[in-house]
């Protein structure tokens, strides 16, 4: 058997090496479309930059097709398409050449064309080509642009240039120098009879606001108390009629009950009104609790309070996960259940309980006194219990890093975190049990936490990483030193929590 | 007399013509060591076609090359991919063309990158080993006691070591493929927030199978190359233990200088 495990073992990664390059050769195989699926079909480009084989034909931005091949015919491009025959190409059908971004990634839209014209046969030629959109098309807008902008300066240049032109110039800027003076000499000669004209206009445009303001106020007023009579007559209208009623036996009735209905306010007023004295003098609790200033700012704190504790308990985030991370050397699994409790985004409480296989080391010294001899015997056991170990710590985050200190693994111990890759990725460092005699050094660990999903993460790292490997010489078990290790968790918030608890079946 | 003494004494060479010396030298030492690892992959060839076959003993060198470097290729391959995803897409970004992560990714890592570093790695973690072990055998004369008991050493020790370096590199080269892939794709998709679908349908439009040939081919070369070369200078070493650490060193260095050749020669001649 021991002979087959090198072979096995070899065997095992060429399969798996075999497997990975089946996967990846089916993921990166285009769609290769065979002569019986698809058509073929050409056009011409007079610039097929950046056109390649396999370049995608898309229709409405799926692909359909891919360009088979390219050869040079004269001075043009001659492409063949290979289209899927599912697609109903016609002879109208337009080709337009398109990049996807500034990096020059060229692809080609296909507009299938219309059944006023017959479908493409195969082999056949489409006619329609577009060879210069996107960033050709805006670089060859700004050539003409350019030229434009050239023609016009060449033309100013010819007009203004040389002696003739500044001539022509300098006398153009006499003319509106003497046009503008006259304007001015115009408006000052005239002003005066123009500030008459003026003031009289003005005179009358007050005369006639002030006469259609009197007449608009008399006549808004009456439109408004005719509407508001009518309003009212139409209320009152409506209130006899419900409290009448239709007809003149309901009369009686509707008159009585509401004699009744008036003694009964009557007699309510007269209670609230003793209430509303009992309140003013200060009689009773409420008239305590409204009339002692002590007591009611009392009240007021004893309310702030409770709104504090309210709006802590409604911010604490709840975080419950489970772990468990394979030591290598160990041989064995360690696994443990934590709770955070995360009162704001920037502190917490972490709580674990943890199932470590290294257990806890307890050193015990034991005398012994012989009977014969007299001279008592002392020894020193170290037991290794078997026993659940206790974190709590508390922590408190910076920027990047988050800072903790409190009990680790049932001893007291710091710890720090760099979060990196907006907290996808953190570097983990625990340094705990300074005193244990087994350990020469403190327990340093290193952990590297990446999250792979909404509630899943993997951790790797190393732990003890200053001690020298010990082992328990009955178990083998080991008890310190260095040790690498990997594994993964699982953590649900409180809202996770509410989502999953009621669809847990209750027996 | 002292005089007569004196006249007869050698005179020290110009600088410029022990330089020449030297350069001349060096050159004649470099030519004759790809001569002697070309002759000896002759004889490699020529004895692995006979027998015995000895499958025990390639079995051996495969799994201590290839099962052997299964860890360190991986995270090697994890860390570039990651590396590799999270600088391009920095660059990536200027252009607005993050979408591109993967492809580029892919191809640098399938063409150039998994080859390489494979074949690095193996030299590094078994190639030095390979030739170390050969030295102290030449030079404490077990490989003549070989040849006293008519068992012929290349056929003994070099064929599996050589056979293990053109039969893995490959192996390692796929892995190192997929592993980096993973690692570009969790800093792309998962951290830098690229969309799992973009990643993927780039990737699979800009990759052809034939990058992935051309990575595997590359990763036969340089296994060959490699473990080749680091075969020579352990089988050829000399001089005590000194020697067989002055081949060793000469190996790794003669053996990464090959990789590197090598893959621009077969770059251009594969395109």
């Amino acid at each position: 058997m021991k002979k087959l495990v090198t072979p096995f073992r070899v065997g095992l990664l060429v399969l798996t090496a075999g497997a990975f390059f089946f996967a990846f050769f089916m993921f990166a195989r285009k769609g290769g479309l065979s002569e019986k699926e698809s058509i073929d079909v050409w056009a011409y480009f007079r610039d097929a930059s950046g056109l390649s084989p396999k370049s995608r034909v898309q229709i409405a931005g799926i692909p359909v097709g891919e360009i088979s091949q390219i050869t040079l015919e004269g001075t043009r491009a001659k492409v063949w398409l290979r289209i899927r025959d599912d697609v109903e190409l016609h002879e109208d059908a337009v080709l337009t050449k398109r990049s996807e971004s500034l990096l020059g990634d060229y692809l080609l839209d296909l507009n299938p064309g219309t059944e006023k014209t017959p479908r493409m046969q195969d082999n056949g030629q489409i006619r329609r080509v577009i060879d210069t959109q996107g960033m050709e098309a805006v670089f060859e807008s700004l050539s003409q642009i350019t030229a434009d902008i050239q023609q016009v300066t060449a033309a100013l240049r010819d007009v203004l240039g040389g002696e003739r032109g500044a001539g022509s110039l300098q006398r153009i800027v006499e003319n509106l120098i003497r046009l503008s003076e006259s304007v001015d000499a115009t408006v000052r000669s005239s002003g005066e009879r123009l500030n008459a004209i003026l003031v009289n206009f003005e005179g009358v445009s007050d005369d006639v606001r002030g006469l259609t303001q009197e007449n608009q106020a008399e006549v808004t007023r009456i439109v408004d108390n005719i509407e508001y009579i009518t309003e009212d007559v139409r209320e009152v209208l409506a209130t006899v009629k419900k409290v009448v009623g239709a007809n003149e036996g309901d009369l009686k009735e509707g008159v009585a009950s509401l004699k009744e209905t008036v003694q009964k306010l009557d007699r309510t007023l007269g209670n609230l009104e003793q209430i509303t004295h009992n309140v003013r003098e200060g009689e009773g609790v409420v008239g305590t609790l409204l009339t002692d200033r002590a007591l009611g700012q009392k009240f007021t704190d004893a309310v702030s309070d409770a709104s504090d504790y309210v709006n802590r308990l409604t911010g604490l985030q709840t975080e419950v996960g489970l772990n468990a991370s394979y030591l290598m050397s160990q041989g064995r699994a360690k696994n443990g259940i934590s709770l955070r409790l995360i009162p704001k985004p920037d502190k917490y409480y972490l709580l674990e309980i943890i199932d470590d296989p290294r257990g806890l080391v307890e050193v015990q010294v034991v005398q012994n006194n012989p009977p014969g001899s007299g001279q008592p015997v002392v020894q020193t056991q170290k037991i290794i219990k078997e026993t659940y170990k206790i974190s709590a710590q508390f922590a408190k985050r910076y920027y990047f890093t988050t800072l903790r200190f409190g009990l680790i693994e049932s001893t007291g111990g710091v710890g720090a975190d760099l979060h990196m890759l907006e907290d996808v990725l953190e570097l983990k460092l625990d340094a705990f049990n300074f005193s244990a005699e087994e350990l020469r050094y403190p327990r340093l660990r290193a952990t590297l936490r990446a999250q792979a999903f909404d509630h899943l993460f993997v951790i790797a790292g190393m732990d003890d990483i200053l001690n020298a490997q010990q082992r328990d010489t009955a178990t083998n078990r080991l008890i310190a030193g260095r040790d690498f290790f990997f594994g993964g968790g699982i953590f649900f918030t409180d809202d996770d929590l509410k989502a999953l608890l009621p669809s847990v079946p209750t027996p | 007399m002292a005089t007569e003494n004196a006249d007869k004494a050698p005179k020290e060479p110009h600088y410029l013509l022990q330089s020449i010396e030297n350069f001349g030298k060096g050159a004649m030492r470099v030519i004759s060591d790809i001569g002697g690892v070309t002759w000896l992959g002759f004889q490699v060839a020529r004895w692995s076609a006979r027998r015995p076959y000895r499958l025990h003993n390639l079995f051996a060198q495969l799994d201590f090359v290839g099962v052997g470097s299964v860890f360190i290729v991986a995270l090697t391959g994890v860390f570039t991919g990651m590396v590799f995803a999270h600088q391009s897409s920095r660059a990536f970004e200027l252009f607005d063309a993050e979408s591109m992560v993967g492809p580029t990714v892919a191809l640098t890592l399938t063409r150039e990158l998994a080859p390489v570093f494979s074949a690095l790695m193996v030299t590094m973690r078994a190639g030095s080993a390979m030739c170390t072990e050969l030295g102290t055998m030449r030079v404490t004369e077990q490989v003549d006691a070989l040849e006293t008991m008519a068992v012929n050493p290349i056929q003994y020790l070099l064929v599996p070591r050589v056979l293990s370096g053109l039969i893995m590199v490959p192996v390692l080269t796929m892995l190192f493929n997929t592993t980096g892939m993973a690692g570009s794709y969790f800093v792309s998709v998962i951290a830098k927030g690229i969309s799992a679908g973009t990643f993927l349908s780039r990737t699979q439009q800009w990759v052809d199978p034939i990058d992935l040939y051309e990575g595997l081919i590359k990763g036969a070369i340089f296994g060959l190359s490699v473990t080749l070369v680091c075969c020579y200078k352990g089988y050829n070493a000399s001089g005590g233990a000194k020697g067989v650490g002055q081949a060793t060193t000469q190996a790794m260095v003669a053996s990464a200088l090959s990789i590197f050749i090598l893959d621009f020669f077969v770059g251009v001649m594969l395109h």
